[in-house]
């Protein structure tokens, strides 16, 4: 039995573990809350009650609260009480119950069920870590691939870098204009405006077409039907792109590529090279269906002499997916799916004797 | 797996020699179990080897060890797959100038001529003389079949 | 204990402009002729400028090398010396550090001297002539201290050092001319690390065209197996 992972990522409404664990969290997390909101309650009601000085027997309420001030302080508690208390409930009801027979209870679709995502190859040395992949099932196939560089983390660098900039370019504009508007001109604080403003002005250009790219573009997804991925293997690849406008063309390649890690001088810096481009699928005039999104499923193959993964402190050998698309009137964009690919399992079995005997 | 920084610079007796004769430069000849030196993953490594010209300097120790490194454009990266350090008299005695190792190889990483990042597997015999100084003989070999990468045109 | 190869002999390609072989220190100190450094008498002439002292010269021209080795005399002559690289103003609080605990009499080596700015080199310089402390140290620009060695990268210590690099018979002449020693030099503007990684790629490229792509075993190509190193 796979013991729980609390701090593991969850996606979907599937499961990745054992049923049983997860009903026993769920039915923890439940009874907190239910917990919290009785200890909440009773301190709040308990706070504002007081013996009556006249009759110690009897308890009156706190002078000066009103009627609305007792709803908003209950409120919290109350919706603790009401939550925890019916998912716990449903979390007894449900106990013990297949996937089927819960679907079947509660009218959501019923989804394949997942075996263990516990990987039967043998520990690798040198290779990079699938536990971020392994970690994200998929809702079609079994695993969903992240982005090596999300955007929405660009994005809100790129945010917060127009908003402080330009408030800084905004306080020394009103320094000018109040000189002007003064009488007086300064001639420093106007010329240290101009390029000021132009790294302002950048920076929102550059924030709107990150905007642009997240919310007109769409998310790209990649999900894959098995990993880590092996030489000679093939595997079923789903593409879904989102996005309002159509797209000139969207291409997907397995790429691998070397980085090398050098100190020059002072500096740090890395140099990449793919050393083998492998296309997968190409698509051209692609219009994703509206409110959904352009869907296509591949399979690929990974030449049976490829080198696998490997990650050491300053060299490394990658495969990703890499989706281009060129949306029309919008800027290209490349978006990259790291995958990790172990040795054959066909070279790790070697029918050898023990040392000694004839090789 | 045991990482180790890079050694540098062989470390060479500092102190000067009395009789001003040059150092003795040790022979260090190994045999590998089949003359290709190919191998592939969870095969056994067998390795004999001699160590000569010692010319009567006493060794005060004994290092065998198997492991892969980097090479190529980026900083040198090394992984320890196997070990041995010997520091009696008795010990390295048993050892030198004749001695055998056998090691089964992990299932990676693969040795790769790739471009800016090549995987190197060698086997290395450090031996450490009285005097303080120390000499040491890499020998590669190769672990897998992978085909070199090419330089994209 | 022999058993038949199932396939042709794996190739192992070694480039000798790899980092493993060019890397600050792996290489005999050298002068702008080529022309390889007397360290005894350079150490001598450190002496008589007091120990203190600065190697002087642009990027990549072979500072951190000879540093590395003007340390190494210092050492073999009984001196304590330790090692350190300077890769921002910051590190002076850490230098600071290493400075108290060198004895008196030692040398403290900090390659990059200039990135700690005026005001940290200062602190240290008074801190190591209060503690009796030298500081040898390498410099893009001259900083107001005595310079042991100015280093320049020129065609011919290029030329000198690719001598040294393992297989240089087999492959100079051959896949790398004297001509590419020259271009990689002009062309990095003497700066001879990224001239070594211009002569990687060109050795990569060259010496690549006569091994195939392919999805099967390696084609056996004119180079020879890696020899064994003794170092």
């Amino acid at each position: 039995m796979r013991l729980p992972r609390f701090l593991a990522k969850k996606r979907g409404n599937r499961r990745t573990g054992s049923q049983a664990w997860g009903s026993f969290a769920e039915g923890i997390f439940y009874a907190i809350l239910l917990a919290a909101g009785v200890v909440f309650g009773l301190l709040l009601v308990t706070g504002a009650a007081n013996y009556a000085p006249a009759d110690p027997d009897s308890v009156v309420l706190q002078r000066g609260y009103e009627w609305w001030m007792w709803l908003l302080t209950l409120l919290i508690p109350l919706a603790l009480l009401a939550f925890g208390g019916s998912g716990l409930a449903r979390v007894v009801r449900m106990w013990g119950k297949s996937l089927e027979h819960r679907a079947a209870a509660g009218g959501s679709a019923i989804l394949d069920s997942l075996s263990s995502p516990e990987s039967d190859t043998p520990h690798h040395p040198g290779l990079p870590s699938c536990e971020n992949i392994e970690n994200s099932p998929g809702t079609v196939l079994r695993y969903r691939l992240a982005l090596e560089s999300p955007e929405n983390w660009s994005l809100v660098g790129f945010g917060m870098f127009a908003i402080l900039w330009n408030a800084v370019v905004v306080v020394l504009a009103v320094g000018a204009g109040a000189d002007l508007l003064g009488g007086t001109t300064d001639w420093f604080l106007i010329a240290m405006l101009i390029p000021f403003v132009s790294v302002g002005v950048g920076g929102v250009v550059l924030l709107v077409r990150a905007v642009i790219l997240a919310t007109s573009v769409g998310p790209t997804q990649i999900e894959i039907s098995d990993h880590p991925l092996v030489p000679g293997a093939t595997y079923d690849v789903l593409l879904g792109q989102g996005g309002a406008s159509v797209f000139r063309s969207i291409d997907m390649v397995m790429e691998m590529e070397e980085s090398a890690t050098f100190r020059q001088g002072t500096d740090t810096r890395t140099q990449r090279l793919v050393v083998r481009r492998q296309p997968m699928a190409g698509w051209r005039r692609v219009q994703p269906v509206p409110g959904g999104r352009f869907e296509a499923r591949v399979a690929v193959t990974i030449p049976r002499d490829s080198m696998h993964s490997f990650a050491s402190e300053s060299n490394a050998v990658q495969w990703r997916i890499v989706v281009r698309a060129i949306p029309d009137r919008w800027p290209e964009f490349t978006r990259v799916f790291p995958v990790v690919v172990c040795p054959s399992p066909a070279a790790t079995v070697y029918p050898l004797a023990e040392p000694g005997e004839p090789g | 797996m045991m990482r180790l920084s890079d050694q540098g610079i062989p470390s060479e007796d500092p102190r000067p020699r009395g009789n001003n004769r040059p150092a003795p430069f040790p022979r260090i000849e190994l045999r590998f179990g089949h003359s290709g030196r190919d191998y592939q993953p969870m095969e056994w490594l067998t390795v004999e080897y001699s160590i000569g010209g010692l010319e009567g300097e006493r060794l005060r120790a004994l290092e065998r060890s198997i492991l892969w490194y980097t090479e190529g454009k980026g900083e040198e990266d090394m992984g320890i797959h196997f070990f041995e350090r010997f520091t009696t008299p008795a010990a390295v005695a048993g050892q030198v100038p004749d001695g055998t190792l056998a090691v089964q190889l992990p299932t990676s990483p693969l040795s790769y001529e790739g471009v800016i990042v090549k995987i190197r597997w060698c086997v290395r015999l450090r031996v450490f003389f009285e005097s303080g100084r120390d000499h040491v003989s890499e020998h590669v070999f190769t672990v897998g079949r992978v085909p070199p990468s090419i330089p994209p045109p | 204990m022999d058993r038949p190869h199932d396939g042709p002999p794996v190739v192992v390609r070694c480039n000798p402009f790899a980092t493993r072989y060019v890397a600050s220190a792996r290489l005999a100190p050298r002068d702008d002729r080529g022309v390889q450094i007397d360290l005894p008498s350079l150490a001598r002439r450190l002496a008589g400028l007091g120990g203190t002292a600065a190697i002087v010269g642009a990027h990549g021209t072979g500072k951190s090398t000879l540093l590395a080795h003007v340390a190494g005399i210092l050492e073999a002559g009984g001196r304590p010396v330790r090692r350190t690289r300077a890769t921002r103003r910051g590190d002076v609080a850490g230098l600071c550090g290493a400075l108290l605990r060198i004895p008196r009499g030692g040398t403290l080596c900090i390659d990059s001297f200039e990135v700690l700015g005026t005001a940290g080199r200062q602190v240290l310089l008074a801190m190591a002539w209060c503690r009796g402390v030298a500081l040898l140290v390498t410099s893009h620009r001259d900083l107001s201290l005595p310079t042991l060695v100015t280093t320049r990268g020129t065609p011919p210590l290029l030329a000198a050092l690719t001598g040294e690099l393992p297989g240089h018979e087999s492959w100079f002449g051959r896949v790398v001319f004297p001509d590419d020693i020259t271009a990689a030099v002009s062309d990095s503007a003497g700066d001879l690390r990224m001239a070594f990684d211009r002569l990687y790629d060109l050795f990569e490229q060259r010496t690549s065209a006569s091994v195939p792509p392919s999805a099967g075993p390696p084609e056996p190509c004119h180079e020879r197996p890696l020899p064994d190193r003794c170092r």
